[in-house]
């Protein structure tokens, strides 16, 4: 599983962004004023309502800006303890009970149990912080026209901004003080609910096929154990990995010559993997770049298939390639593939596949490993600096084979990998398959020799696109009549990882901006809405934010099958999606012209209704990627971006209402 | 000439319903200016619109027509709200707070220093008489404990003119007594105090000039001793006289060319009575008072009688 979104540069993202939203509230707010203008005109004329207009907006200006942070902290503050007193606490009392009781009603033989205890606390903690939000702040100020107690405030020199900007700041600082503590439970709950251990089970036996290896059990805790692999040349004992971890291991051989293995808690369960992604191209069958791969009859086109045995390839091209992103020495690469079989072949056996560095602007091209993947597998490739293709374990030249052909240490590695994988190698790769580097020197600087200081690409509108230091990553399918399939984000760069502590804060973070943005809705509707209006229109943004994408298309004209009125001509005389309608039809004009309005409308709509989806990061939390601090700045702007024009719509609507009435 | 503080220009107040259409003419066309200094009230029967007024000038409903002016701004100018106390007609404060708390945050909003509003909200709670609750939340008060903090909060910015609206409104006898002194104290310290109230022996025993509301519209408006002297009758009290003084004084008014209208003891009223057997209660706890029948009065220092407990002198 990867994730799929590729987040771009702040720096590359906030101008057009900011432009888009500067465009967009300029709009918004010359169509309220229009709005207002015209129901003005109607009661006191155009001059008047034209006065009003401008003095009300002239008024917004001041207003707005000119805030007491005194005044806002006092009404933030009366909101906070008004909650408190409330007794908003039990719900942190709640959401301590389920956490108690979690393990109760989690799945203990999950294959993924980091995920699922991670996506369980964040979403109980989003749906609990998101549901009070939304109730407290629903009742809060329709409670203070109710009670009336909202005269005793305004009538004293609070601006009608620092009452909605209290407001929002009272029910942040709650909401904060509430998901502080939830955050630290539930970092708690997810260490320690998967920490164990297991000790050895069984002793180290020889593999029977493999005389290099030695294979032993451990316990089982938590509903699973570890195979214990020992590479005998190496003299390294290894642990299979099983529900997302493995253990440390530390041997011990005794003067006797008995071995002592001893285990530690697991590791690489919680990750926040630090990865870079490049640009995807494709090679055809005859090594023509080519837009996309092969369609192998998937509806669903997210990945794009390679021939196995022909000329075909993916190449990603990958920048900023220097050595700080080197790990443990080596650039690490990490490749998600799906595997198309055209015939059976050996089922048993793992297609096999070549993965290959390239210096784009010299043409130097290297083979740095032969892999095996099963149907969905995944594979990690190391490339050191320094590479020595005469010494290392991709030493094709050795004159030790296998019976297939295949060198002895490679068979030997390839093996040691797999086994480190939790698999089983069944046969070995022919060995012409596998020679496809060909480079004719025995030692290669990996950024000396395929990494270019300087590449050139255009894009699809032609312009040329410099980047710097850049290397190509090639991998190609070695089997006949089998293919591979891979999108843009199946290979990335695997950078040192951030801490996971870290990580799960930054996952928060997503939680508190979802719950920021609840409160600013849930405080402006309530200005001018009562308590159940409140809830509703509050619930619609929430939901309605979920299925931000689907608006968007459907306000771009993107969606296929049209709008409301086409999809339901569609529906009566049973015209399936893909068919074009008959546009001399005079039912069919007026549908097409309902639904432009509609889909403007919808437009208007996914700009009011923020994209709460782009917030929840707990699956990066979950699948362990490092949230990385442009995506947090970018989620910060965006909530920024609602929450300026929002506190200014908020503003208008208690400035335009009598408070008495 | 005095300065005039508060002001309305032709105040016009109609209610319309969602779809504009004219429901209520709360107020029609108010004139009005009160001047530094004195206690202005506002009289008539219910939806005579008095508080209309009052929250029209607050700000806290938007006029259909015409100004409403305090300090010379209108509602929108919120700086000038640093000058105005407001106790409205039910004390609409947070429950969940502590007389402390309340006043504590009340300040803030006038950006009070700390320690100047600790100070301030301690004398108001001593002042209001709540001493002894001021760590209790407001809900556990009783109506009138919440009108007295509602009152201190009208006041703990020191201000210069406070609006009252139904000032005695849920208070008990001796509340509305120390309300009253209150407000003539506020006078005392020249401030200008609004007032609307129905209850007349209230207004009439503070106001310097008060204005009648009917219906929306102004009925009379003037100095409260000008407006209540009766023009065409005499009264003169006297301590208790014998039959035959009487009778002389009868032939007396009649040599004169009047007619003696009535002759006894003069009454006390009711809230001075209650006072009195509270006072006296408070003074001799567990003896029956006998304040009723007792009464006798004393010169007041304007010259009126003032009914006094006989223990007091007379």
């Amino acid at each position: 599983m990867v994730i799929e979104e590729n987040v771009p540069s702040i720096f590359t993202w906030f101008p057009s962004a900011f432009l888009e939203w500067g465009m967009a509230v300029c709009v918004f707010f010359l169509l309220l004023g229009f709005l207002g203008m015209l129901f003005s005109s109607l009661r006191i004329g155009p001059g008047n309502a034209f006065r009003l207009v401008k003095k009300t907006a002239r008024q917004t200006l001041a207003d707005v800006f000119a805030v007491s942070g005194k005044r806002v902290g006092a009404l933030g503050m009366l909101t906070f303890k008004e909650a408190l007193r409330r007794k908003v606490v039990v719900v942190f009392i709640i959401f301590v009970l389920i956490v108690l009781f979690a393990g109760m009603f989690l799945d203990p033989t999950s294959p993924h149990p980091a995920q699922l205890y991670v996506s369980f606390i964040f979403n109980t903690t989003a749906y609990l912080t998101i549901v009070l939000m939304l109730l407290l702040t629903a009742f809060s100020l329709p409670a203070d026209f109710q009670k009336k107690t909202i005269h005793t405030i305004v009538t004293k020199p609070v601006r009608i901004s620092e009452v909605v900007l209290g407001r929002i700041f009272g029910f942040a600082l709650l909401g904060t003080a509430l998901l502080v503590p939830m955050g630290l439970v539930s970092y708690g709950f997810v260490i320690r609910g998967q920490a164990h251990t297991h000790t050895v089970q069984e002793e180290l036996r020889l593999d029977d096929k493999n005389p290099l290896l030695e294979r032993g059990q451990t316990t089982t805790a938590r509903d699973h154990s570890h195979k214990i692999v020992f590479d005998k040349e190496n003299r390294v004992p290894y642990l299979t990995p099983n529900r997302d971890h493995t253990h440390e291991i530390r041997m011990t051989e005794r003067p006797d010559g008995s071995r002592h293995f001893e285990l530690g808690p697991p590791i690489e369960m919680y990750r926040a993997r630090v990865v870079q992604y490049g640009d995807i191209g494709y090679l055809d069958q005859r090594g023509i770049v080519s837009e996309k791969g092969v369609n192998v009859g998937d509806e669903w086109e997210y990945r794009s298939f390679i021939a196995g045995n022909t000329d075909a390839a993916f190449i990603w091209q990958f920048d900023n390639i220097t050595p700080s992103a080197l790990v443990d020495g080596a650039l690490q690469f990490e490749f998600t593939q799906e595997v198309f079989r055209t015939h059976k072949g050996q089922i048993a056996r793992q297609v096999i596949g070549g993965f290959y560095i390239r210096n784009p602007e010299t043409g130097l091209m290297l083979e740095v490993e032969i892999f095996q993947s099963n149907e969905s597998g995944k594979s990690v490739f190391r490339v050191p600096r320094m590479i020595n293709i005469s010494a290392d374990k991709m030493n094709l030249k050795s004159g030790h084979r296998n019976p297939n052909g295949t060198s002895a240490s490679r068979a030997s590695a390839v093996a040691v990998k797999i086994a480190r994988q939790g698999g089983e190698l069944t046969s070995y790769p022919p060995e012409e398959q596998l020679n496809v580097g060909g480079a004719s020197r025995a030692e290669f600087d990996l950024f000396a020799d395929f990494v270019a200081p300087e590449s050139s690409q255009f894009d699809a509108q032609g312009r040329e696109i410099k980047r710097k230091n850049v290397m190509e990553v090639w991998v190609k399918c070695l089997e006949r009549g089998q293919y591979f399939g891979a999108a843009k984000p199946d290979m990335y760069l695997r950078h040192r990882d951030a801490p996971f502590a870290w990580n799960f804060f930054k996952g928060y973070l997503g939680i508190w901006f979802q719950m920021l943005l609840v409160t600013i809705y849930g405080v402006v509707f309530s200005t001018f809405l009562s308590t159940p209006v409140t809830v509703l229109a509050t619930l619609f943004m929430t939901l309605g934010g979920r299925f931000h994408q689907f608006m968007a298309m459907m306000g771009a004209g993107d969606v296929e099958g049209g709008g409301p009125m086409e999809a339901a001509i569609r529906l009566f005389r049973q015209e399936n999606m893909t068919i074009d309608l008959n546009m001399n039809s005079y039912e069919v004009i007026v549908s097409k012209m309902l639904d432009t309005v509609f889909q403007a409308f919808v437009l208007f709509l996914s700009y009011l209704v923020p994209a709460f989806s782009r917030f929840d990061t707990s699956e990066y939390v979950s699948q362990g990627f490092n949230i990385s601090f442009d995506m947090v700045l970018m989620n910060f702007c965006t909530v920024a971006g609602y929450a300026v024009p929002l506190y200014i719509l908020g503003y208008l609507c208690l400035k335009c209402r009598e408070i008495e009435r | 000439m005095s300065e005039v503080v508060v002001e309305t220009r032709n105040l016009t107040k109609i209610y319309r319903d969602f779809w504009g259409r004219r429901k209520v003419h709360a107020l029609k066309s108010l004139d009005l200016e009160i001047n530094r200094g004195e206690i202005f009230g506002l009289l008539g029967p219910n939806g005579s619109g008095k508080t209309t007024t009052i929250k029209l000038l607050l700000g806290l409903l938007f006029p259909s027509e015409g100004e409403a002016l305090i300090f010379g701004r209108n509602a929108s100018d919120v700086r000038r709200n640093e000058r105005i106390g407001y106790l409205p007609e039910e004390s609409y404060l947070y429950r969940f707070l502590t007389a402390e708390e309340i006043l504590d945050f009340y300040g803030k909003l006038f950006h009070i220093p700390a320690a100047v509003r600790r100070q301030r909200a301690n004398d108001l709670i001593e002042m209001v008489g709540l001493g002894y609750a001021k760590k209790r939340q407001l809900k556990e008060y009783s109506k009138g404990m919440v009108r007295r903090v509602g009152l201190a909060q009208a006041l703990i910015n020191d201000p210069e003119v406070v609006i009252l609206d139904e000032p005695t409104s849920g208070l008990d006898p001796i509340g509305t007594r120390d309300m009253k002194d209150l407000i003539l104290d506020l006078k005392r310290q020249g401030k200008t105090v609004l007032m609307c109230s129905h209850l007349l022996a209230d207004v009439q025993d503070v106001c310097d000039r008060i204005g009648i509301l009917f219906q929306g519209e102004l009925k009379e408006i003037g100095r409260v001793d000008s407006l209540l002297t009766v023009k065409d009758t005499t009264d003169i009290q006297t301590t208790t006289l014998p039959d035959a003084a009487v009778e002389e004084i009868r032939e007396v008014v009649k040599k004169y060319g009047g007619e003696v209208k009535s002759v006894g003891n003069t009454r006390t009223t009711l809230e001075d009575l209650f006072l009195r057997i509270v006072e006296e209660s408070r003074l001799h706890p567990g003896r029956r008072a006998h304040g009723a029948g007792n009464a006798v009065s004393v010169p007041s220092e304007e010259g009126t009688a003032a009914s006094a407990d006989p223990s007091n002198g007379g």
